[in-house]
């Protein structure tokens, strides 16, 4: 491995890692908007085994298995992902760039110079309002990037922070 | 340039009522098969003419550009819905002129003003723009083009060669675009045969296996003459001049297309090795540009056929920004290969299984898994990147070659990413994105090279941290192997 070097020593500095974390309170939104599509989908699958073992006369197992998958699946989504997610999910917006790390298995770090920022924006729903939530995208030329749940000052904050930053005039 | 609204060369008149009686011509056709009548129906063509001429008229009539004081294109367009769309100069990116058939009758070009934040259509259509107006228009909205290209000899003028062309026509993508569907006319003839035996059309086909095999092949030889022929068609005369500030691009035989780009708005050059043109050592250059029109594939070509070691010299010529080597690559780690081969391998097994239970061809199930194998050697032998003189190279795979050339410090973002697989092993992926959106992506890099990378792709893009670029890599490199 190589040392780490600070400037001068010849060597490109190494990137700080980012410290910040996302809004506590963002585990519960996204439990909510798992809970979203994790309910509907146990209970489609609980039709479909009962409309396959009774109507179409499949194998009981199925009509055991399918449910099982479902509820697990909903399971995992809904009490494992957010608590995983939060616990892994980085940023820091500094002076020159934008730094996002994110993933627990496959963990992603993500560099935006502040320079090639197009524009920020930021994005409230229905239910994120209710947790006091907010996610700020940061556009650039090649596409978007999002951090997801902030709390909304925070977010108000951070957009604007970019977007002052984000102003030195520099072609796309 | 005058603020008073100006109208369209008259040749706009002409040109809208073609539009007009194009649009009213299905109709005409309805009304014709409908009624029935012979001696209505060149009344009523005529009368679909004279309706299709008011109309162009109007048009022609009611459509107005200017450039007003505070350097606002103002265009103004509609007899019966009038509408207004409203463009600061100082947001137009690019001016283009072409010129159809009905334009170069008249000796008028049509002009298309783009912006930035545009979509695919341009904001502002000028249908026939007389000569000395298109110059006028073009300095007034900061985009002069003839003026300076005649003052000035161009800095750099490559031209597509006869053989070139031919060569470039005859190796296209259209050709595996075709196979697969020369494949699926094979099973309609298939089908058509089996029909006509019941149902007495086996007269008109030739029955034997052999007449097959000439109306497919009839087929194919028809459907690559014209995609060759449309390809020449699209490439004819193609023209490349640079000046200090812009590339010109002109091609076409029939419909004679200029394209200027300003150079700063090229982000990257792609190098692109198509599966027909590799073997012969050949390949075609890609511009990557932000906010340009977004056209067909044809018009982000900047050149279409080159020799692969020429590439470097010429992409110096016409974009010196980026004139860098293509060689040599820093490859991936041998012990990366196993995981190249992997996915695609997975994936056709599927298919080929998938394909076995359903149609029962399981004599597929081998070739394909044999192609993907070589496709995953073909990515494991492709993937390398190189970073020297501020310029990132990275060469991928997708069926075709691509090998993208950029400015380390235009780069809009670069993330590196590990998957608890590629933990264990010490390997990690890069990608980094160029401004047109495309994105380069290094599969199973050495985890410290990667790291490395990244580090050194940051400080490229910040001057204030920057060090002695290359030291990390060096360093990296020299651990790893």
């Amino acid at each position: 491995m190589t040392p780490d070097h600070d400037e001068g020593s010849g060597l490109a500095p190494r990137a700080p890692e980012p410290a910040r974390t996302l809004a506590p309170n963002v585990r519960g939104y996204w439990v909510v908007e798992a809970l979203g599509w994790a309910v509907p989908l146990v209970i489609v699958s609980l039709i479909a085994a009962r409309g396959l073992t009774e109507g179409a006369g499949a194998p009981g197992a199925l009509g055991v298995l399918l449910p099982a998958v479902a509820a697990l699946a909903g399971l995992i989504a809904v009490v494992l992902v957010p608590r995983l997610r939060w616990a892994h999910w980085r940023y820091d917006v500094r002076d020159e760039e934008v730094d996002l790390r994110s993933g627990a298995f496959t963990v992603t770090r993500t560099l935006i110079p502040m320079a090639r920022v197009q524009h920020v924006d930021t994005k409230r729903t229905v239910v994120s309002q209710l947790f006091g939530l907010a996610a700020v995208t940061i556009h650039t030329a090649a596409g978007r990037n999002v951090i997801p749940g902030l709390a909304e000052p925070d977010a108000a904050a951070i957009r604007d922070r970019i977007a002052q930053l984000a102003r030195t005039p520099d072609e796309p | 340039m005058s603020p008073e609204p100006r109208r369209l060369h008259p040749a706009g008149a002409v040109l809208e009522t073609l539009k007009a009686a194009r649009e009213a011509l299905l109709p005409i056709i309805v009304l014709i098969v409908v009624g029935g009548g012979r001696s209505s129906t060149a009344l009523l063509a005529l009368g679909g003419l004279v309706v299709a001429a008011v109309a162009g008229y109007l048009r022609w009539r009611s459509t107005t550009y200017r450039v007003r004081e505070d350097d606002t294109l103002i265009l103004r367009s509609g007899f019966f819905s009038p509408s207004e769309t409203t463009v600061p100069v100082s947001r137009v990116s690019s001016v283009d002129a072409e010129q159809g058939p009905i334009q170069r009758l008249f000796g008028v070009q049509e002009l298309l003003v783009q912006t930035a934040g545009g979509g695919a259509e341009p904001e502002v259509v000028l249908r026939a723009v007389a000569g000395p107006e298109v110059a006028r228009l073009r300095e007034a909205l900061g985009h002069p083009e003839r003026v300076a290209a005649e003052q000035e000899e161009p800095a750099a003028r490559v031209r597509l060669s006869g053989g070139a062309l031919v060569a470039a026509a005859v190796t296209g993508p259209q050709l595996s675009v075709l196979l697969p569907l020369v494949a699926g006319l094979g099973a309609v003839a298939d089908d058509l045969l089996e029909e006509s035996f019941e149902g007495g059309l086996v007269d008109l086909l030739p029955d034997t296996a052999v007449g097959i095999a000439l109306v497919a092949a009839a087929a194919l030889g028809t459907l690559l003459l014209i995609s060759i022929l449309g390809a020449i068609v699209a490439f004819s005369g193609f023209t490349v001049e640079r000046d200090a500030q812009r590339l010109r691009i002109r091609r076409g035989l029939l419909q004679r297309r200029a394209a200027s780009l300003p150079l700063h708005r090229v982000h990257a050059v792609r190098v692109v090795e198509g599966l027909l043109r590799r073997p012969f050592g050949l390949a075609t250059l890609r511009v990557e540009t932000a906010g340009y029109r977004s056209e067909p594939v044809s018009t982000r070509t900047l050149f279409p056929l080159v020799r692969t070691a020429h590439a470097p010299a010429l992409i110096g010529e016409l974009v010196p920004a980026l004139a860098t080597d293509l060689k040599p690559l820093e490859p991936p780690p041998r012990r990366a290969l196993r995981r190249y081969l992997l996915p695609p391998v997975f994936l056709a097994a599927v298919a080929g299984i998938v394909l076995g239970l359903t149609t029962g061809t399981w004599w597929a199930l081998l070739p394909l898994v044999g192609l993907a194998a070589l496709e995953g050697l073909g990515r494991f032998r492709a993937a390398g990147w190189r970073l020297a003189g501020g310029s990132i190279v990275v060469r991928e795979r997708l069926i075709a070659r691509h090998t993208i050339v950029a400015r380390a410090e235009r780069l809009q973002e670069h993330a590196r990413s590990q998957t608890p697989f590629q933990r264990r092993s010490g390997l990690a992926d890069l990608a980094v994105a160029v401004g047109s959106g495309r994105r380069g992506r290094l599969a199973h890099l050495e985890a410290d090279t990667a790291a490395a990378l990244f580090d050194e792709l940051r400080s490229a893009s910040l001057p204030a941290v920057a060090g002695d670029p290359g030291g990390r890599l060096d360093a990296a490199r020299r651990v790893s192997s």
